[in-house]
């Protein structure tokens, strides 16, 4: 790509409108996010004082069941999907790459396309809304049956999991170039134990998104399929539902996590600066972390204590929630203690994050109530769980993200908010929290999700404090938005190092200068340094730091693609239009060839080079940031075929409606023993071009990649032939809706074949690259080497689904 | 209201269970709750800046602060404290979400009763046959015996619901394909509600109606006429 050649300009001759498009520095990306989630915020929060403005009477009349259904689902989907996790990475994409003392993400366009396909799948889910029978109603965690086609038939609601599925996506993306750009990118010397504590809540974080999020877009692609497809995995009666829960509750309760680690990790920072004390007991509140993390995976049947589930393994999720909510008390007054013996500086941040301490305190106590099965009977589906996970989420984790916004908003902006606006946000939001969502617990009888209540239940007061509260709550943001754009216009210089704070982003300018840091950074002892540069870098250096040499239209591009193309799918499945997803499509392959004709030429300077001895790469030795990145991202994807395996064997326990009924098994799958033996010959000649990139062997690399291509072709070729002879047999496609075991299979196949397809086009990329001659430089060599792991999985993965419904 | 536990918890066996084991949780919450909010709040403002004392401020600018700062005695102290609390009212609930859930034996005198969730109404089927159909538009009169333990046995026609009866505290999740059980002992006669509690559509809000307990007696002489 030829910006940086071509128009080496000053910073400021470069098109705004160019460079907000087309930019990938992660500072530039973290205000897109911090702007884009508030959009989300306030839209999500609309919703929710039109929900509170009905709930003001009884028997109201202002919304109706079509509408607040709507609203209550989309208020819950925005705000955990799109809104609290987007606003707390923001900062992580802002001030994590410059806490460890990089110069940018390891991957910088892969971070400018998690941004895009975050953007453009909010746009796709709020358009929903715009499709006949109105956007998804059924309840934010998507229980089935309801929300499979049959009682859920809105066309809106196609658009919003298409939507969910690009949020998974783009999380999946984050997740890899995170994990990268923290393990790889530290500064030579900075230890794990000494980074900020929010820089290690993101790493956790990150651990969790890892093994999350692939299960949620699993889950969403099989409800997909059950939707348009006629697929019955979720909601057959032999256990559907029951499958659902189990599947969404794996992701939902992690995610819980997920958004609550980071805000705590900004709550750190602010409250180490504003007691001037260093945090306390660090190793003891990083292995809170790391044991958070750990038991949020086991958790997550206390959602279904109401459920058949047997209740041995209720109890020991009930133990293993008692569990977690030991490291979370001690992480929450670990912040607490950290202001012991230091003086408290009663300032915005600081006020926040005791603010969110109390409401923690709060939501905990209303939790432990929770974890008890006996208190469930009467507390499960009320008022009670609303009240409570507000007070987390709203409190504690808003009220987390907020201390970090207010924090570094001088850094970001070179601007000093104005405290005493701060101070009036702080207040009114504090009260206008409490007065909102306190009176849920005295609803603790009142079944959630009601659009209407009768009168004479006692409900009645407790609900109009809440909507007051509500409209307190609601109308205090104004305050946020009213302090930022008055501060960004007028507020007064804030210099570099407003705070006195000790971590990376406090050494530079504010606002950071492109690359962050001018030299190297390298920590010595205890001591952050940065060491000049020395006179005469190289030329590469110099065209990497180049103005707009960091520009790619790809992102955005692809991003764009797959927004028209699912937007076009939506509305080709309500039968309006198909040329929508043509451009779509269209738009998709130009920009997805164009990255590829750009990696080709090697046309993007990536501003952290690789192997670079001046970073702390402990304990990944010899590890690039390429193959570190592969590895998350492979790893994961085995959370795709776990989950598929997973469901397969949970109906098969659960329903005598498994199995085909005529025939010999290994008749159905003709052949298999055609598609086994080429998956697994075709590990052989993938091995083989990995080899030859690392020996610098042409030949082997264009001869093995060509084979497994050709492999590759068999194995769809004898799948496409299984598929059709199936459907010969009166087993094809539309047969999915009478037969749990076709619906399962066929969904397995379709999520495979679109990892083969994806592996074929990066395997023909890297066979044209290698007739170029590019076949053996680091990082091509490391990348067919990750192309040879991924390979190895969807073989296997193939040989083991296939086989397991050959034999059951 | 919290109160009203006083009133409810005399209703029924498993409100009796639930209302005790929920004043528990309550006064030990607040106690707890309390303890925490009044720390924060003297931390807070006990070491607010103020004229005499000096300003503490170990934070230098590109130093790294001691990471061994902090007693990690008073943390494991912390972790204990929670540990006990928390494993003490798991301790002391478990025992009453078995006895919730679990229905007592066959005993002669017990009523069983079929549930049929589906959207938007309940169907309860008694032994002898007969179907009611009852939500909050189209009410019919549905009768129980009361000092009879009855056990509901729930599925449901279409999606989910939540079978929910708020004043004995009772609620099991209603599947498709899926039977499921709760079970209660009612002593005082009157009028209760019957709940939905999962979203299951656009008429979830009226899916809910009134159920009266009646003596045995009276209970006996209105379903024999069915």
């Amino acid at each position: 790509m030829g910006y940086g050649r071509k128009e080496k300009t000053e910073f400021g001759t470069v098109n705004p409108v160019k460079k907000w498009l087309f930019t990938t520095n992660h500072k530039d990306i973290g205000i897109l996010y911090l702007v884009t989630s508030l959009v989300v915020f306030f839209i999500a929060g609309s919703l929710a004082l039109a929900m509170r403005t009905q709930l003001f009477y009884p028997e109201n009349n202002f919304l109706n069941s079509y509408y607040y259904n709507q609203f209550v689902t989309t208020h819950g989907l925005l705000m955990v999907f799109f809104f609290i996790s987007a606003f707390a990475f923001a900062f992580a994409n802002y001030i994590v790459p410059i806490q460890i003392g990089a110069k940018d993400m390891a991957f910088p366009r892969l971070n400018a396309l998690s941004y895009w396909l975050y953007a453009f799948s909010a746009a796709l889910f709020i358009s929903g809304y715009f499709f006949t029978g109105g956007n998804i109603a059924g309840g934010w965690y998507i229980y089935q049956p309801l929300n499979g086609v049959q009682f859920s038939p809105s066309y809106g609601e196609n658009a919003a999991i298409l939507a969910l599925i690009v949020l998974s996506s783009s999380v999946i993306v984050s997740t890899a170039n995170f994990a990268a750009t923290i393990a790889l990118k530290r500064a030579k010397g900075y230890k794990w134990l000494d980074l900020p504590m929010f820089t290690i809540s993101i790493m956790f974080t990150i651990m969790m998104m890892w093994m999350a999020f692939p299960v949620v877009a699993t889950d969403l692609v099989l409800l997909f399929a059950g939707r348009v497809l006629g697929s019955t995995v979720l909601v057959s009666s032999a256990g559907g539902a029951l499958l659902w829960q189990q599947l969404f509750w794996f992701f939902g309760h992690p995610e819980v996590y997920i958004v609550f680690l980071p805000a705590l990790g900004m709550m750190y920072d602010v409250s180490s600066h504003f007691s001037g004390m260093p945090v306390y007991t660090k190793k003891m509140m990083i292995g809170a972390f790391a044991v958070e993390t750990l038991l949020s995976l086991t958790v997550y049947m206390h959602h279904m204590f109401m459920t058949d589930t047997n209740i041995f393994w209720l109890t020991i999720a009930n133990i293993n929630t008692m569990a977690i909510g030991i490291p979370a008390g001690v992480l929450v007054l670990g912040e607490l203690m950290t202001k012991i013996d230091g003086t408290f500086r009663p300032e915005t941040p600081a006020l926040f994050t005791v603010g969110g301490v109390i409401a923690f305190i709060i939501g905990g106590a209303s939790g432990i109530f929770l974890a008890s099965i006996a208190l469930d009977s009467g507390l499960n589906g009320n008022y009670w769980v609303v009240g409570h996970f507000h007070y987390i989420f709203a409190g504690t984790i808003l009220f987390g993200i907020y201390s970090g916004l207010y924090f570094w908003f001088p850094k970001m902006t070179g601007k000093m908010y104005n405290e005493r606006l701060g101070k009036i946000h702080f207040a009114s939001s504090f009260i206008g929290l409490n007065l909102l969502y306190f009176p849920m617990f005295i609803l603790f009888d009142m079944p959630r999700r009601y659009y209407t209540y009768p009168s004479g239940m006692g409900w009645t007061l407790p609900n109009q404090i809440a909507t007051i509260g509500a409209f307190i709550f609601g109308f205090s943001q104004l305050f946020l938005i009213i302090n930022m754009a008055y501060s960004l216009a007028k507020g007064p210089v804030a210099g570099d190092n407003p705070w006195g704070a000790w971590s990376y982003e406090w050494l530079i300018p504010s606002p950071p200068p492109e690359f962050n840091f001018e030299g190297t950074p390298i920590v010595k002892g205890s001591v952050l340094m940065v060491i000049p540069p020395v006179e005469g870098a190289s030329g590469a250096e110099t065209h990497a730091h180049a103005p707009g040499a960091h520009l790619s239209p790809w992102p955005f591009t692809i991003s764009l693609g797959t927004f028209l193309a699912l937007l076009g799918l939506a509305m080709y499945i309500e039968g309006l239009t198909d040329w929508v997803m043509a451009i779509g499509l269209m738009v998709f392959v130009i920009a997805a060839l164009g990255w590829m004709i750009d990696d080709y030429h090697d046309a993007f300077p990536t501003v952290e080079k690789e192997n670079d001895p001046n970073k702390e790469t402990w304990p990944f030795r010899n590890m690039d940031s390429r193959r570190m990145g592969m590895w998350v991202f492979l790893t994961g994807d085995v959370f795709i075929f776990i989950t598929l395996f997973a469901s397969t064997m949970f109906l098969v326990w659960q329903g005598p409606l498994f199995g085909l009924s005529t025939g010999d098994p290994i008749e159905k799958f003709p052949n298999f023993a055609v598609s086994a033996v080429v998956l697994a010959g075709s590990i052989f000649s993938m091995y083989a071009a990995a080899r030859g990139s690392r020996n610098g062997n042409r030949d082997a690399v264009i001869s093995g990649l060509s084979l497994t291509f050709i492999f590759a072709l068999i194995y769809i070729g004898a799948t496409l032939s299984d598929w059709s002879q199936l459907a010969a047999a009166g087993s094809g496609f539309s047969a999915m809706s009478g037969s749990v075991y076709l619906s399962a299979f066929y969904d397995g196949g379709i999520i495979h074949l679109a990892h083969i397809i994806a592996a074929i086009a990066v395997m023909l990329f890297f066979i044209v690259k290698a007739i170029g001659g590019k076949h053996s430089s680091g990082t091509v060599s490391a990348s067919i080497s990750s192309l040879f792991y991924f390979w190895v999985l969807i073989a296997l993965a193939g040989i083991i689904l296939t086989g397991v419904f050959v034999t059951v | 209201m919290f109160v009203s536990g006083l009133v409810l918890a005399a209703v029924s066996v498993t409100s009796a269970k639930w209302w005790s084991l929920f004043y528990l949780y309550l006064i030990i919450g607040f106690v707890a709750s309390s303890f925490f909010v009044g720390w924060i709040l003297y931390l807070v403002i006990s070491t607010r800046p103020r004229r005499g004392r000096p300003n503490t401020n170990t934070i230098k600018p590109g130093v790294i602060p001691s990471a061994t700062r902090g007693k990690t005695r008073s943390v494991i102290f912390l972790i204990l404290f929670l540990a006990i609390v928390f494993y003490g009212l798991f301790a002391y609930s478990l025992p009453a979400a078995y006895y919730m859930r679990q229905a007592p034996s066959h005993t002669a005198n017990e009523l069983v009763i079929t549930v049929y969730a589906q959207q938007w109404a309940w169907t309860f089927k008694y032994p002898n046959g007969y179907n009611v159909t009852s939500n909050a538009i189209h009410s019919s009169l549905i009768e129980f015996p009361t000092n009879t333990t009855i056990e509901f046995n729930v599925t449901s026609k279409d999606v989910m619901h939540e079978f929910s009866i708020p004043a004995f505290d009772v609620k099991v999740d209603a599947f498709p394909g899926v039977w499921t059980t709760a079970w209660t002992n009612v002593n005082a006669q009157g009028t209760y509600q019957v709940f939905c509690t999962e979203l299951c559509g656009a008429g979830h809000a009226y899916m809910w109606t009134n159920i009266s307990f009646v003596s045995p007696s009276a209970y006996q002489a209105w379903i024999s006429g069915k």
